[in-house]
């Protein structure tokens, strides 16, 4: 073991380079509007990386292959669902929002009601969501450490979020964006690579799919590699229902919950208020779309390309062994080195950092403007100086990265694409409503907003957590056919029975739905 | 922030009109284009359940209808149904901005 070893040359060029886009951006992070919205001046082919940096997670890079790898069509529909979302997103949401531009997203709540109550239970949603998400991105730098680096779990959880609090704390909003978008084309340059490689190799979808859908039984080795068989079954494994949605209800409650999800990320939300205009907003939305979308394609393929090598058996017994045991999370990274060697693996395993790191350090920054500007700059300290802002901002990532932490090291055993799919219920239930209904309607009410915030996270946290009390036939992986429709019905009653709106209404729409000057 | 006056809903005054044909512009075309594609999305699961032999037909690669409308369609969808909506507000933001300038022209600006 050497430190010019492919994985290890290539994380560390990664390091180096976020290293060195951090300290050169540390000069832009000494107000509040460069530290928290990089002064609102990235285009949309910056902003449209960083969003897509943002949004393709580990969850993405490693987890939806994985799902797909583990349960065929049960996998790849949470990409169905995912790559909705940012659709909705820059239909209903990204324009208006950007018009409004302030610096968090409770701040959007706070100035449409003038009201710090509405801004304390945003934050405390922001904290959830972000909290549900990060988990388990920091689970999967600590798995990929554990494995390909043969560190302890604890030690890649530590290490992680010692970076992210550089990353974040040092970089701000600036340094954050520039790295994710470089870290978006990390990853695509990965996903294209092995994607290349494994057709030179013949594995086209025609043949694979020959070969998952006709073979029945026990994956070739793996009795002997992992001291018991791996069963495959094609026909179960190419069709819906046969491992994560039995039914109809659970397939249409999964779409619910990641669709209406991304219209409430904190982190994906507050990116719209880093473009300078709403119309580089709208552009910078389509453009992470299309990177998504391609993104998503090669995903599947992988994952399914993963599942044939496996299948078709040969293989060293170390890549048995990573297939059989890796669970989930491990299959891009194995398959790399069973199609390309130490080489490609060194490559992808940079880009499975490059996209946790890019995507945490989007919820660091959604978290850290949540506790530095919306409770310690308008509760703790209103008549604070700029420089304690911004100071009160990179105290703020370092108790993030303690929270972060915490969670980090009590997720080791989940599976991250699912963990992901709570958080965006989580979302799904609560923002989302607030900021479409927000938007677009001006009877919404302060009360209206608070009662639909708290009913979708507190009815998302029920069936999550106490899967028990919730009749067995409604218990589905994620609940969204009750919670989002839950949130929107909430905040429209609430709303309707209140009636008290602001005063100022009329303005606030005007500002949002205004066309802006060129 | 101190706390805002209120004001029931039902005595608020109109928004101002041009707001109000640009909000519903533009939620129009939001709405037929969520129609669309929740169509999509919808469809797809429900046949899915209701009628497994056609989704289960070969089309392309060896992917059956169901794995290529799910793994390739749907992204493809998501991109058009995006790409649709910010053609027509580029399409309307530069012909109020024409219409703008034609204006601000005959008056003497």
């Amino acid at each position: 073991m050497t430190i010019f070893e492919p994985k290890y040359l290539f994380t560390i060029l990664l390091l180096i380079t976020i290293v060195v886009i951090t300290f050169a951006t540390q000069k832009y992070t000494r107000s509040t509007v460069n530290f928290y919205v990089a002064g609102r001046s990235f285009g949309w082919v910056m902003n449209g990386s960083a969003i897509a940096g943002d949004y393709l997670s580990a969850a993405t890079f490693l987890g939806l292959a994985g799902l797909t790898f583990a349960f065929g069509y049960d996998g790849i529909f949470y990409t169905f669902c995912f790559s909705a979302g940012l659709t909705l997103l820059t239909v209903f949401v990204a324009g208006p929002l950007r018009r409004f531009g302030a610096y968090t997203v409770p701040d959007f709540l706070a100035q449409r009601f003038h009201s710090k109550r509405a801004r304390l239970v945003a934050v405390i949603v922001v904290l959830a969501i972000s909290g549900f998400y990060a988990a388990p991105q920091i689970l999967g730098a600590a798995a990929i450490l554990k494995m390909f680096f043969g560190t302890t779990y604890s030690f890649g959880v530590i290490f992680t979020i010692v970076v992210m609090v550089f990353y974040v704390g040092v970089g701000g909003m600036k340094g954050t964006t520039i790295n994710q978008a470089l870290e978006i084309w990390i990853r695509f340059g990965a996903f294209i690579i092995l994607f290349a490689i494994a057709i030179a190799a013949g594995h086209n979808y025609g043949k694979i799919m020959d070969v998952l859908v006709s073979f029945k039984g026990a994956v070739p080795d793996t009795a002997q590699v992992v001291g018991k068989a791996v069963m495959h079954d094609g026909s179960k494994w190419e069709w819906t229902g046969g491992y994560l949605f039995k039914t109809l209800p659970s397939t249409i409650s999964i779409l619910f919950g990641l669709i209406f999800g991304t219209l409430g990320l904190p982190h994906i939300l507050l990116r719209f208020y880093t473009n300078p205009s709403a119309k580089e907003a709208r552009y910078s939305g389509l453009f992470a779309i299309g990177i998504a979308s391609a993104f998503f394609i090669l995903a599947l393929y992988l994952g399914t390309v993963g599942r044939a090598v496996f299948v078709e058996g040969g293989l060293a017994p170390h890549i048995v062994k990573n297939f059989a045991t890796g669970g989930t999370n491990m299959v891009i990274p194995t398959l790399a080195e069973a199609l390309g060697g130490k080489w490609l693996l060194g490559i992808v395993v940079a880009g499975a950092f490059a996209a946790v790191f890019s995507n945490l350090s989007g919820l660091f920054i959604a978290s850290t403007g949540a506790l530095g500007h919306d409770i310690y700059s308008h509760f703790i300290n209103p008549n604070a100086t700029e420089k304690q802002k911004v100071a009160a901002a990179r105290w703020s990532a370092v108790i993030c990265g303690v929270f972060y932490g915490i969670l980090g090291l009590l997720v080791e055993k989940a599976a991250i694409g699912h963990l992901v799919g709570l958080a965006f219920n989580v979302a799904a239930s609560t923002f989302a409503p607030i900021f479409v209904l927000g938007i677009w309607w001006r009877g919404m009410t302060e009360k209206g907003a608070i009662a639909g915030l708290l009913v979708g996270l507190l009815s998302s946290l029920y069936f999550i957590f106490l899967p028990d009390l919730v009749p067995a036939a409604i218990r589905y992986p994620v609940p969204g056919l009750f919670t989002v429709p839950l949130g929107f019905l909430s905040v429209y009653v609430v709303s309707k029975l209140d009636g008290m709106v602001p005063a100022d209404v009329n303005e606030f729409m005007t500002k949002i739905h205004s066309r802006e000057a060129v | 922030m101190s706390e805002s006056k209120t004001i029931n809903y039902k005595d608020l005054p109109p928004l101002d009109s041009a707001i109000v044909n640009r909000m519903s512009k533009e939620i129009k075309i939001c709405l037929w284009l969520f129609v669309i594609y929740a169509f999509y999305l919808f469809v797809v699961p429900i046949l899915n359940f209701t009628a497994p032999d056609f989704m289960k037909i070969r089309v392309w690669g060896g992917m059956s209808l169901t794995w290529f409308l799910t793994a390739i369609g749907a992204k493809i969808m998501a991109w058009l149904i995006a790409a649709i909506h910010v053609y027509f507000y580029t399409k309307d933001f530069y012909i109020s901005e024409a219409y703008d300038q034609k204006t601000a022209k005959g008056a003497g600006m």
